[in-house]
């Protein structure tokens, strides 16, 4: 009798669960600085910047029955270095942890995987610096790939988890795009656009991904520079846009994917010679989600930059 | 030796000694400040472009530092500026700081002596 309830359980969860086999999980891997891009500032030849985040993403806006709620939390290690002042390589390698939680035929169930997710590794070229007394504008393209190093075959009782829930996606893809800083003593703005081409993998693709982003940093304190480097306290306001196209599964577009989002992300850093502490919190301002596409509800960040 | 003969000696070998020393001065006076010299520790003043939040800073600090002789360093993010204090007897060329500093990302704008160093 046992049995039977939970074979007939599997049958309804998997016929509620459409729409979750396609979830796209909102955590994309952060790629340097501000707090959730990029940015153009030199990395000094031979030198080393490593970048600690944690990220908690949540979600549960679910307009379906499923009522799917998404807890997902990451450690993304990042590791700069400067080949020469004007390029330099990175590596960033998230450790995932996500659970999705739906209900069907009544029932709550919990699904979750764990472990490290995709590398990326990417180059990025400074081809115009202008350099003047306490101020600096740059520019730089960047490009990389994707590596699937994440696991992407994930399985629970309930079969093999949504390609959302997998700690990598198993597809090679390629990205790239261009990043702007200006800098000053007392402010600094950086803006990036970029796209990533997402490929398929076990007969699913993840939607291509294009993205805009601008940060604004204001110095906080000191409020009056005297001498010396003191530790700048930076007040920053961050607004990510980005617009992912329909996954694919076997072929065919997932109407209940992709969409068009903006985020706001006010948060503070503090910032020394040797290491930068930094918190975040993005909010949605617009969510154009394509069908039963789950909604952020927020994204917590911290981290922690040092110089080596 | 009479009286006179004995005062005659003395004021030539008291002028001789006066004549001896006058001509050593010099020569005692500029092993002196050879030696003050040596244990004098020059230093410049880098104007450095770009510079601009303390994260930066580290970069152009750390590249300075590698450079040989070079015992200390005082930036000033506000002036754009770091002060190299190099050890005794050991000089800083210009050539070589702008190599540092272009290497850390960003520019050098003024390198002189710093007159004042003590």
């Amino acid at each position: 009798m046992r049995r039977f309830w939970c074979v007939r359980a599997l049958r309804l969860l998997a016929a509620a669960l459409g729409g979750c086999f396609m979830l796209t999980l909102p955590l994309a891997p952060l790629q340097a600085a501000p707090q959730t891009f990029n940015t153009a500032l030199p990395v000094a030849r031979g030198d080393f910047v490593f970048r600690e985040q944690f990220m908690l993403v949540k979600s549960s806006d679910d307009p379906s029955s499923a009522d799917r709620d998404v807890t997902a939390w990451a450690v993304v290690s990042a590791l700069g270095y400067g080949v020469n002042s004007d390029f330099a390589l990175f590596g960033v390698l998230p450790y995932v942890n996500k659970q999705l939680k739906v209900t069907a035929g009544g029932m709550r169930f919990t699904r979750q995987a764990a472990g490290v997710g995709d590398l990326k590794l990417f180059g990025r070229y400074t081809i115009f610096k202008n350099n003047a007394p306490g101020k600096s504008l740059r520019i730089a393209p960047f490009a990389g790939i994707k590596i699937p190093t994440g696991e992407h075959h994930a399985r629970d009782a309930l079969g093999r988890l949504p390609a959302g829930v997998q700690p990598g996606s198993g597809s090679w893809d390629a990205f790239g795009g261009v990043v702007t800083t200006y800098q000053t003593l007392n402010y600094q703005i950086d803006t990036q656009a970029s796209y990533q081409v997402n490929t398929a993998a076990s007969g699913f693709e993840f939607g291509d991904v294009a993205r805009l982003d601008a940060s604004l940093q204001y110095r906080l304190w000191p409020r009056v520079l005297s001498g010396g480097v003191p530790g700048f306290l930076y007040g920053l306001i961050e607004a990510n846009f980005s617009h992912q196209n329909k996954n694919r599964s076997g072929g065919v577009r997932d109407p209940n994917s992709g969409g068009t989002t903006l985020l706001l992300s006010p948060g503070l850093q503090y910032v020394t010679k040797r290491w930068i502490l930094e918190t975040t919190v993005q909010v949605p301002l617009v969510q154009n989600l394509n069908g039963s596409a789950l909604k952020n509800d927020y994204v917590l960040r911290a981290g922690l930059r040092i110089n080596i | 030796m009479t009286e006179k003969n004995i005062m005659a000696y003395t004021r030539r070998k008291a002028l001789f000694s006066a004549t001896l020393a006058a001509a050593m001065m010099p020569l005692m006076a500029g092993a002196q400040t050879s030696k003050e010299s040596d244990d004098r520790a020059t230093r410049y003043v880098l104007g450095i472009d770009g510079m601009a939040c303390p994260f930066c800073a580290f970069g152009v600090e750390k590249k300075l530092n590698a450079l040989d002789g070079v015992s200390k360093l005082d930036t000033n993010i506000l002036a754009g500026t770091v002060f190299v204090t190099m050890e005794p007897g050991k000089t800083l060329s210009e050539k070589d700081a702008r190599l540092a500093v272009e290497e850390a990302g960003f520019d050098l704008r003024d390198f002189k002596e710093d007159s004042g160093a003590s």
